[in-house]
């Protein structure tokens, strides 16, 4: 068939389109990940736990990606069908861990400095 | 009202009742050290606050993001007409009559 050859691969697609899904969806799982590393930091998880809680939450913004954005028909929107359950989770490991981190320690820490004053202020205004 | 400006006003709830359940564990934890108890486990309430303004805020940015954009070129050219397909930069001719006319005219 001719629409095997490379050439016709290329064509078959709206670049354009494609660039815009891809954005779409890192914006959904950067989102994601920076406000479950923050409620992974405030529930005070460490070790293995806070990253099966991202596993766990990665498989559900997939999810919602899957049946709200995609309707259940991944192959419309993505050249691979199965690029809605594995783009950009890697990346969003990374910003999870910095706001897991930032936020344990800001509630958890040893020092407390922010959470300290935001006391003081709430004390003295109410 | 439109889905996107919905989206926000969710994000913007979810927000808020993460901020208040970071402060209640703050709180919880000073209160612990006040009375001198072991932190072991936290109250039921500011979990399910804190993973009910997750939930909420997943879908707010579900909601804020655009509709994806269906990419096979066949589906795409069905909407455009032969005029917009043949006026596109591939069919510019440059080497044409144009030039001859133009030296003429001097």
């Amino acid at each position: 068939m001719a629409s095997q050859s490379p050439q016709n691969q290329a064509s078959l697609y709206v670049p354009e389109n494609v660039v815009h899904n891809t954005k779409t969806i890192t914006f959904i799982r950067s989102s994601m990940s920076a406000i479950n590393g923050s409620a992974a930091g405030i529930l005070g998880l460490t070790g293995y736990s806070g990253f099966i809680f991202y596993a766990l939450t990665a498989l559900f913004t997939s999810f919602l990606i899957w049946s709200v954005k995609t309707n259940t028909h991944p192959g419309i929107y993505f050249r691979n069908g199965s690029d809605v359950w594995t783009e950009g989770v890697f990346g969003g490991l990374f910003s999870y861990v910095l706001f897991w981190t930032l936020l344990y320690g800001i509630v958890h820490g040893t020092y407390k400095t922010i959470m300290v004053h935001l006391h003081k202020w709430f004390m003295v205004n109410f | 009202m439109s889905t996107a400006t919905i989206g926000k006003v969710l994000g913007w709830i979810s927000f808020v009742t993460l901020l208040h359940s970071t402060y209640s564990t703050y709180e919880h934890l000073s209160y612990l050290k006040v009375v001198e108890k072991v932190a072991n486990n936290m109250p039921i309430e500011i979990i399910v606050e804190c993973l009910v303004s997750v939930l909420i805020f997943s879908i707010s940015i579900v909601l804020i993001a655009g509709p994806l954009k269906p990419i096979l070129m066949k589906n795409e050219m069905v909407k455009k007409s032969i005029d917009k397909v043949d006026t596109r930069p591939s069919f510019n001719t440059f080497n044409h009559r144009g030039r001859i006319i133009k030296s003429s005219l001097n």
